[in-house]
């Protein structure tokens, strides 16, 4: 009777993302970034059905369009297969050839966190650690 | 006799505005007559003051509901009698709307964290499953004993007893009179059903942190809660489906063993919720007040939620602003109202 969003008896029960909604950042830009984080951690891998979009609305307490616009966004990055009348489903998805510019631009994204967390009061030591922890489990 | 009967009525409706009296108190910290405030503005002289003038209210409420209820038997006036005893409901519903605007002057805006679980679907389980369809059984049966026995059924038998136990309205054999009790009783039995399935699949499945757990806990707690009325309420139907056939005083027995086990089931669960809301975790779920109407009505047509927890009583309440409410407002009043005009029907 119970079911999983999941496929071959997988539970993902660690996979969970949050929203701020007084954050200046829209929610479905939110939703989509906090799964993409999931699909690259490998939280939610290939196969993986997602909530439907009512249910994971309901949960959010956003509209419906909210989550289907998030869930767009990630279809139109490759990252997931959405066809009417099913769930979104996680896809191989092959990663695009980076161009020197948009390393650039991470790279300038990542010194600004790194700015912020050391301004917040955040001691090298930790960052680097977290950093650290962040690229082991990227990698592993 | 009259003295009983008034009796009766003013100790259900002392009981009432005790019940009213304690309720601010009985609510989620962070809320205050449906408003999400700060931990400890109940406590406030505001906060107080608020509290006492709702009480002020309520008890100024009963006592002319009491006072009513005295004349209107005086003058023998069943209906208006009826009609009296709802007046304190009537007056403490104003007195909180009363209260939910006055405490809305302090109210903070609530945390706009939201989270969801991905992987962790929601189903139910086969125990839960039978736990709503087995309670059918009782009308369903004791609907086909009656049908089985007819011809040897009599031809005239009481469907209302007083208060002392004594039969009070007989109706003529129908098939329509033999049925109305176990057709109620399903219809009474599938609204329970509706709202069970509304709670399970039809709310949020919790939010963030130690609320999440809190969340599912009253979840949980709340459909063991309903499941066990439709219970006992199969059991005590069934049980008035065949009193045609019973004597007064096993009727009288066991009507009076019903009404106390659906009493304390109520009550039971009632206090466990209490508690539950009054833990520290409990806080306001992720409703935003203006979508409160006076503190009872939740209208938000942004919240696909069907049901969500509410602030003016222990359990859930419809989310007004969801299509799907509507539509169960118009079943439960066709089905009221169907059941009103059967009931007129038998002679």
């Amino acid at each position: 009777m119970c079911t999983q969003y999941t496929e071959g008896g997988m539970s993902r029960r660690d996979a969970q993302i949050r929203i701020d909604l007084d954050s200046s950042e829209p929610a479905y830009r939110q939703i989509a970034s906090q799964l993409r984080t999931l699909f690259v951690e490998g939280a939610l891998v290939p196969g993986d059905a997602l909530p439907p979009v009512r249910k994971l609305a309901m949960d959010l307490a956003v509209h419906f369009n909210t989550v289907a616009e998030a869930y767009r966004l990630l279809a139109e990055e490759g990252w997931l297969d959405v066809g009417h009348g099913r769930n979104a489903r996680v896809v191989e998805r092959t990663a695009p050839k980076p161009s020197e510019a948009n390393v650039e631009t991470h790279r300038q994204k990542l010194r600004q966190l790194i700015a912020e967390m050391r301004a917040s009061g955040v001691p090298a030591s930790r960052v680097r650690k977290e950093l650290t922890t962040l690229l082991e489990a990227l990698e592993s | 006799m009259k003295l009983i009967q008034w009796g009766i009525f003013a100790g259900l409706t002392v009981l009432i505005a005790a019940l009213f009296h304690f309720l601010p108190r009985l609510r989620k910290r962070n809320l205050y007559f449906g408003v999400t405030v700060a931990e400890g503005f109940r406590e406030s002289e505001e906060g107080r003051a608020i509290a006492r003038e709702f009480r002020a209210f309520v008890w100024a409420g009963t006592a002319i509901t009491l006072g009513v209820l005295w004349v209107m038997l005086e003058l023998q006036q069943t209906l208006l009698f009826s009609l009296a005893a709802n007046l304190q409901c009537l007056v403490g519903c104003l007195a909180w709307i009363r209260a939910w605007r006055r405490a809305r002057r302090d109210a903070v805006r609530p945390a706009g964290i939201r989270s969801a679980e991905i992987g962790q679907a929601s189903g139910g389980s086969m125990l839960g499953l039978l736990g709503l369809i087995l309670p059918f059984l009782g009308p369903v049966g004791s609907a086909a004993w009656l049908w089985s026995k007819y011809s040897e059924l009599p031809v005239r038998y009481p469907v209302h007893w007083g208060a002392a136990g004594h039969a009070n309205r007989y109706v003529t054999k129908s098939p329509l009179a033999l049925f109305f009790t176990p057709l109620v009783s399903v219809l009474v039995l599938l609204l329970l059903v509706v709202i069970v399935l509304g709670i399970r699949f039809g709310t949020r499945r919790g939010t963030s942190g130690e609320r999440a757990g809190w969340a599912l806990r009253f979840r949980r707690l709340n459909l063991v809660m309903l499941t066990s009325i439709m219970w006992v309420a199969s059991l005590t139907t069934s049980v008035l489906s065949v009193a045609v056939v019973l004597s007064s005083r096993t009727i009288g027995t066991l009507m009076a063993v019903g009404t106390v086990a659906l009493l304390a089931t109520v009550v039971g669960f009632a206090v466990a919720l209490t508690r539950m809301s009054m833990e520290p975790t409990g806080g306001a779920d992720a409703t935003p007040d203006e979508c409160w109407r006076g503190g009872m009505f939740y209208y938000n047509p942004a919240d696909p939620a069907f049901m969500v927890e509410s602030r003016d009583s222990m359990g859930f309440t419809f989310n007004f602003g969801n299509r799907l409410s509507w539509w169960f407002v118009v079943l439960l009043l066709t089905l009221v109202i169907g059941a009103l005009l059967l009931a007129l029907g038998l002679k």
